[in-house]
């Protein structure tokens, strides 16, 4: 799987009121990568998922998976909202076989899945709550459970931890971390956390405001066997400062 | 509820015929006395063709056609409808989740097509149509059922559509992100989550239509409380029209705790 990104442009509105989010953005992702785009809020990262996502058509450029342009949305990429997101009306185990029901998949073969992947993201317990019963973390598992079950060739995750405690999403970092790992995904990571990115990671791109535009891209070559460890690590925190100083030196000055 | 119960395969065909129940009856006889029977229900599978073209020695008919079904079954099967003495209309319950409101509440150039008029018409007084309907249709059940739609249908409609309009936008971009389509989009996304709202939209409309009833009775009936109503105005029976008025309103009452009954029961997730 390639995913390609080539000299995306977006703007909203007209004359006047143009306004233009993303200038050139280009990248790529591979089958197994997983890459962060970092950027603060109105540098247009959410755009760049939803244009992937197919929710949106780009003004200029374009988007391919292995050759093929991405026109509308599929299920060859799977995505994950920060919120809001499970059927509210639907079990866990229901909401995680929705996705494979939608693709007209046998029942054995949807039952099992659902097994398998609320497995995979640890909530076999929790199969049959309703979504308001789970907490904010758990209902970001079974949201990442059922993306998976679909079968994308990739994730992309839309600051899936953006509206979680600071404990939890310690957490979740972790167990997205291992759960890459154990089941080799791709996946595309939007974030405005640096930290989040670097830990994560093996690429991030960093994204510069008004318009969104790709700045600088870091390959992360750092000890990721331990996930507390790295925060701490003295190679992290200097890449995480330089790369922090990088993206405050493109604010736009506070006025006094 | 201990009725007995005789089970008849078909073999290879499709539906019942006279020599199948015969048989089965046979069976029946062996557990008890035929006589005893005051009703036998014989259940015909299948289509809506051969259990019409087939006589299994019954003395009513009756059809049963489904809401999914689609509405134009009675013209592809009319032999069905024809021989049937009665229809049941099952799956009533997904009758609202149809399609003005959804369609405007999803669709932005229908809903500015249809939106100033249907609030034209949500102004206009029903009963101000009164007049019309019994020189147009009579004094049948007709007009009154019109009086009513009339009463209720664009409130309805309007309050759906805004509905519709409230269904989270992650919702539906999930369902397209897992390969979804517009239709089962409507039916798996939509629908659910407006259910609630359209109940409560019922359960608050149901007031004018009961309202409705009452006032087309009024004018327009040979009996039903509201002309009883009417006749004791006439005699001045001031007792009589306070007990009609508290049993109407206690009727209200009744379908207000129904209509608050069924939306805990099938839309337990919103509570």
């Amino acid at each position: 799987m390639h995913l390609q990104i080539d000299r995306l442009c977006k703007s909203f509105g007209y004359g006047a009121a143009r306004k233009e989010v993303l200038r050139d953005v280009s990248f790529a992702v591979n089958s197994g990568e997983f890459v962060a785009l970092v950027g603060s809020s109105g540098s247009g990262k959410s755009t760049v998922m939803r244009l992937i996502a197919g929710l949106e058509q780009p003004s200029a450029g374009a988007i391919s998976i292995d050759g093929r342009p991405v026109t509308a949305p599929g299920s060859d990429r799977g995505m994950v909202f920060q919120k809001y997101s499970l059927y509210p009306w639907l079990t866990a185990a229901q909401n995680v076989a929705f996705g494979m029901e939608l693709q007209g998949r046998s029942r054995p073969e949807v039952r099992e899945r659902t097994a398998y992947f609320l497995e995979v993201v640890g909530l076999a317990d929790a199969a049959r709550h309703l979504p308001r019963e789970l907490s904010g973390g758990m209902q970001q598992r079974i949201a990442i459970a059922r993306a998976l079950a679909a079968e994308p060739q990739v994730l992309l995750l839309d600051e899936p931890f953006g509206a979680l405690d600071i404990q939890i999403r310690e957490s979740m970092q972790e167990f997205l971390r291992d759960l890459w790992q154990r089941t080799g995904l791709t996946a595309l990571l939007i974030t405005h956390d640096l930290e989040e990115a670097l830990l994560l990671a093996g690429t991030v791109h960093i994204l510069a405001p008004s318009p969104g535009r790709i700045v600088r891209s870091v390959s992360v070559e750092l000890d990721h066997s331990s996930m507390a460890h790295l925060r701490v690590s003295a190679p992290f925190l200097a890449l995480r400062e330089e790369l922090a100083q990088n993206l405050r030196s493109l604010e736009p000055a506070l006025p006094c | 509820m201990g009725v007995p119960v005789v089970p008849i395969t078909t073999g290879r065909a499709c539906h019942l015929d006279a020599a199948m129940v015969s048989g089965g009856l046979k069976l029946l006889k062996q557990r008890l006395d035929p006589a005893s029977l005051d009703l036998l229900w014989v259940e015909n599978v299948g289509n809506l063709v051969c259990p019409a073209e087939f006589e299994v020695g019954e003395h009513r008919k009756v059809a049963l056609l489904s809401v999914t079904e689609g509405d134009d079954k009675p013209l592809k099967y009319p032999v069905m409808f024809r021989e049937a003495h009665c229809v049941l209309i099952t799956k009533t319950d997904l009758l609202p989740y149809l399609p003005i409101g959804i369609a405007m509440g999803t669709n932005p150039v229908i809903c500015r097509l249809l939106e100033p008029l249907m609030g034209l018409i949500r102004y206009m007084p029903a009963p101000a149509f009164i007049p019309l309907l019994i020189i147009y249709f009579g004094l049948d059940e007709l007009p009154k059922v019109l009086l009513i739609s009339i009463g209720t249908f664009f409130f309805n409609t309007l309050m759906i559509m805004d509905a519709v309009k409230f269904v989270p936008r992650e919702l539906v971009e999930t369902a397209r992100t897992l390969g979804g389509r517009t239709l089962p989009i409507l039916t798996r996304v939509v629908a659910p989550f407006i259910a609630p709202e359209v109940l409560d939209t019922y359960r608050i409309n149901m007031a004018s239509a009961w309202n409705l009833v009452i006032v087309a009775e009024l004018v327009a009936a040979t009996e039903g409380l509201g002309k009883r109503i009417s006749l004791a105005q006439r005699f001045l029976r001031t007792d009589e029209i306070f007990m009609g008025v508290i049993v109407i309103g206690l009727i209200g009452l009744l379908i207000d705790l129904g209509f608050r009954a069924l939306m805990r029961r099938a839309c337990s997730w919103a509570n």
